[in-house]
């Protein structure tokens, strides 16, 4: 798997800056491995699911 | 991540997270009972999608009452419990009324999951139209990434799910199959009229 150095170019409105957050995230998952992204994803999904548990 | 549309599969090598170990263990008991195919958000998240969900959704084909009440009595056993009903009877109307019924773990209300019959024949087509994907732990059947996208960028249309379906498109750039996604397009219109 190929690791592609790239920026994000910043929205000139929040949706546009929505918008090209989801393609760079989506192009990240695509580019790096399973785990590497998952890792950073868990931490958005875990912390959720460890704040029910609390 | 490895998509063989031939094969019908994703190869998914990821670290699972709480929500797919979750999801793994519901479905290893649904799936003794009845056939199923997850649809709509938790496909895009299990893919990767930057965002968390408070319920995944599950199609399960249309089952007797008697097969039911045995699934019932397994999850409740395996520690879930329907937050709309206790009776299983009551549960089961519900579902023969074309109502998603929710299932979270004991003691909690999220994430849950949301089990329904398919009601329209768009909604059957699903269980022939399906992918698996290939974790670690195990298998998760969900439907085709085709069907994912034109559900959440013609029927659902939220921000949410337009952004979710901008997410499939973006990773499985140049492996899909607008043609499909078109034809399931004029099928929804045509339903919304």
């Amino acid at each position: 798997m190929k690791k592609e150095i790239r920026f994000m170019k910043p929205g000139r409105n929040n949706d546009e800056d929505r918008i090209n957050f989801i393609k760079f995230w989506a192009n990240y998952v695509r580019t790096h491995p399973d785990k590497e992204w998952s890792k950073q994803q868990n931490l958005l999904i875990n912390s959720q699911i460890e704040k029910l548990k609390k | 991540m490895k998509y063989a549309p031939e094969k019908k599969e994703i190869i998914l090598k990821r670290k699972l997270s709480e929500l797919d170990k979750m999801v793994l263990r519901f479905i290893k008991i649904l799936e003794k009972h009845v056939d199923y195919v997850i649809i709509s958000g938790y496909i895009s998240i299990l893919l990767g999608r930057a965002r968390a969900t408070e319920d995944v959704d599950i199609f399960i084909q249309k089952i007797s009452e008697e097969q039911f009440l045995k699934l019932y009595t397994e999850l409740k056993k395996s520690g879930f419990w329907c937050i709309n009903a206790e009776d299983e009877k009551e549960v089961f109307s519900y579902l023969k009324d074309n109502l998603a019924v929710r299932f979270a773990e004991k003691d909690k209300v999220i994430p849950n999951f949301e089990v329904k019959f398919p009601k329209r024949i768009i909604d059957q087509e699903t269980f022939n139209d399906f992918i698996i994907v290939k974790t670690e732990k195990g298998n998760i059947k969900i439907s085709s990434l085709e069907r994912q996208i034109a559900f959440k960028k013609y029927y659902l249309k939220s921000r949410r799910d337009i952004e979710d379906a901008l997410h499939i498109e973006e990773l499985f750039k140049g492996k899909l199959d607008y043609n499909k996604i078109d034809k399931l397009k004029m099928v929804i219109n045509s339903i919304k009229t």
